[in-house]
């Protein structure tokens, strides 16, 4: 098992996807930031010394998740796509442990991309910030959004992965994830709000919003449950992803 | 002791019956053909043997068990396969690596292989430059990583140009000689017949032949070639007797007799001959006719 973890991370370090999505998490990220701060007026600024206000601000990175998603939609696709599956399923016949290597791999790289493009952003914000003077309250509410963000973002590669081996077209895969997450599910909150919280990526923003039930109608989802709802999709699509992945006969 | 047995072997997909219940086996130390034309289902047999595919019916086992059940399937079998197998942006050495590692073989077994198919000045090199004859170099330099007892390369020679399908031959040939067993499969039954023990004739999914060259070539089938200045004559006689005959160029092809059966018969109509000698069917001509006699060249 060992082997083949350290196979799937030798193969992201001889190709350039893993690097070029880091640069692009990163530079989105960055620039995320430097917009959100060069566009702020003092006044709102010196709001980050209030508790809870840089909470807020870390929870709208919630779209993120969408590059661990891509990442992990990679893992499969790519092997399939140029038939590297082959000497893969060669290797190692028994194609559980093939997908246990990749989950483990993707969700630990994806946790470096985040930590990567975070850093950043943080000291980014930092070296501009105490410029200007202004002082940001860290407080425990922030922590935890960002440790939510971080985790969301890792299992969102872990949950790309499954769906890479569920829909095996790589193209379909990542076009698929994209407009699922970015127009499908905004539009479907937006227009039946009490069943749009079901859907996986909603719960993520509910878990990484951080609400007790108290704070919301029944529009919303408090944070554990929105937490629950994202890992059951989770465990769904690494289910059915194994599942093809064992089937998958390749030709 | 069988290295391969194929057990009533089906795989079809939707309407197309790819494998059609196919029982054949590979024997050890020996080099074995696996010949058909294009699409008569040599490549998913090959695939269903390597646990690339499952079988919609029937059963494969190689080395004594289903693939799926080897452990360190790479140092026992050694497999090339149509299609790339390699990432197009690693280079030669560091796709190689990626099989290596995940089979827990050392580096050095890569730079081995890459000298062993002469590729070592490549090795550098990113796959998708490639052309296809290093491709082909590539992967047979892949499926000797774990230096296996079994070879299964499907269509080794593709791509290769006369030059390289000399090398190949002599490469296959030195590592026969090292007692591993090669299964190959090919559409040209010239680039293997030289080097074969062995074959398994299929088309359409369904076995036509299996055996050694030699059990093929079958003296029944063997042709008497009779050259007679009374051609005609001769001709009638031997249709009378329900021969097959056929006139090419001044010779008769006589089938189902033997040369001193049709001389007993020439010389009982006072018909003489000038040339009358048996020709056994090569294997070539063996692989055509069980092929066109279904109908499909």
């Amino acid at each position: 098992m060992w082997r083949l973890i350290r196979t799937e991370v030798f193969k992201l370090r001889t190709t350039k996807m893993y690097l070029w999505l880091l640069l692009a998490a990163s530079a989105l990220t960055v620039l995320i930031t430097s917009i959100r701060i060069g566009r702020s007026t003092s006044a709102e600024l010196a709001t980050l010394a209030h508790p809870g206000v840089l909470a807020g601000i870390v929870t709208n990175l919630d779209i993120m998740a969408v590059f661990g998603l891509i990442l992990g939609a990679l893992a499969v696709t790519n092997e399939l796509r140029h038939g590297t599956i082959t000497p893969v399923f060669l290797t190692a016949p028994k194609r559980g442990r093939i997908m246990a290597a990749k989950l483990t791999t993707y969700t630990v790289a994806a946790l470096g991309v985040i930590v990567v493009a975070l850093g950043l952003a943080t000291a980014v914000a930092a070296v501009w910030l105490s410029a200007k003077g202004v002082s940001v309250n860290v407080d425990t509410a922030a922590v935890l959004a960002i440790l939510r963000v971080l985790a969301v973002f890792s299992l969102a590669a872990t949950l790309g992965v499954g769906l890479g081996a569920l829909i095996r077209n790589q193209i379909a895969a990542v076009v698929g994830v994209l407009v699922w997450m970015l127009v499908v599910e905004n539009l479907l909150r937006g227009l039946a709000p009490s069943w749009g919280r079901w859907l996986p990526f909603n719960g993520s923003r509910f878990f990484i919003d951080g609400h007790s039930a108290a704070a919301l109608g029944s529009s919303g989802l408090s944070w554990w449950a929105g937490g629950i709802v994202f890992a059951l999709y989770l465990i769904a699509a690494v289910i059915g992803g194994t599942v093809m992945l064992r089937r998958t006969d390749v030709a | 002791m069988s290295v391969i047995e194929a057990h009533d072997l089906s795989k079809r997909f939707g309407d197309v019956i790819a494998v059609d219940h196919l029982s054949f086996s590979v024997r050890s130390g020996a080099v074995t053909g696996f010949l058909g034309p294009n699409g008569a289902g040599k490549t998913t047999t090959l695939r269903i043997l390597l646990g690339l595919a499952s079988p919609n019916g029937g059963s494969a086992t190689i080395l004594g068990g289903p693939y799926r059940d080897l452990t360190d399937p790479l140092k026992r079998v050694g497999a090339l396969l149509d299609g790339t197998m390699f990432h197009p942006a690693r280079t030669a050495r560091n796709g190689l690596r990626v099989n290596a590692m995940a089979a827990g073989l050392p580096t050095s077994r890569v730079d081995e292989v890459l000298k062993q198919v002469d590729l070592t000045s490549a090795a550098g090199r990113k796959v998708g430059g490639f052309s296809m004859g290093m491709r082909q170099r590539l992967g047979l330099a892949n499926a000797l990583l774990g230096d296996p007892e079994l070879l299964v390369l499907d269509e080794p020679a593709n791509g290769l140009d006369p030059e390289g399908i000399r090398w190949l031959r002599e490469l296959l040939r030195s590592l026969a000689g090292e007692g591993r067993a090669i299964f190959i499969s090919s559409h040209v039954l010239a680039e293997v017949a030289q080097m074969v023990d062995d074959v398994v004739i299929v088309n359409h999914g369904r076995l036509l032949a299996s055996g050694s060259q030699e059990e093929l070539i079958n003296p029944q089938a063997a042709e008497v070639i009779v050259r007679s200045p009374k051609q005609v004559e001769l001709a009638d006689a031997l249709r009378q007797r329900g021969l097959s005959v056929a006139a090419n160029d001044g010779t008769l092809m006589v089938r189902g007799a033997s040369a001193a059966s049709i001389g007993d018969l020439a010389h009982a109509h006072g018909i003489p001959l000038h040339e009358l000698r048996s020709s056994a069917p090569s294997l070539e001509e063996i692989f055509f006719d069980l092929t066109e006699e279904q109908g499909v060249a």
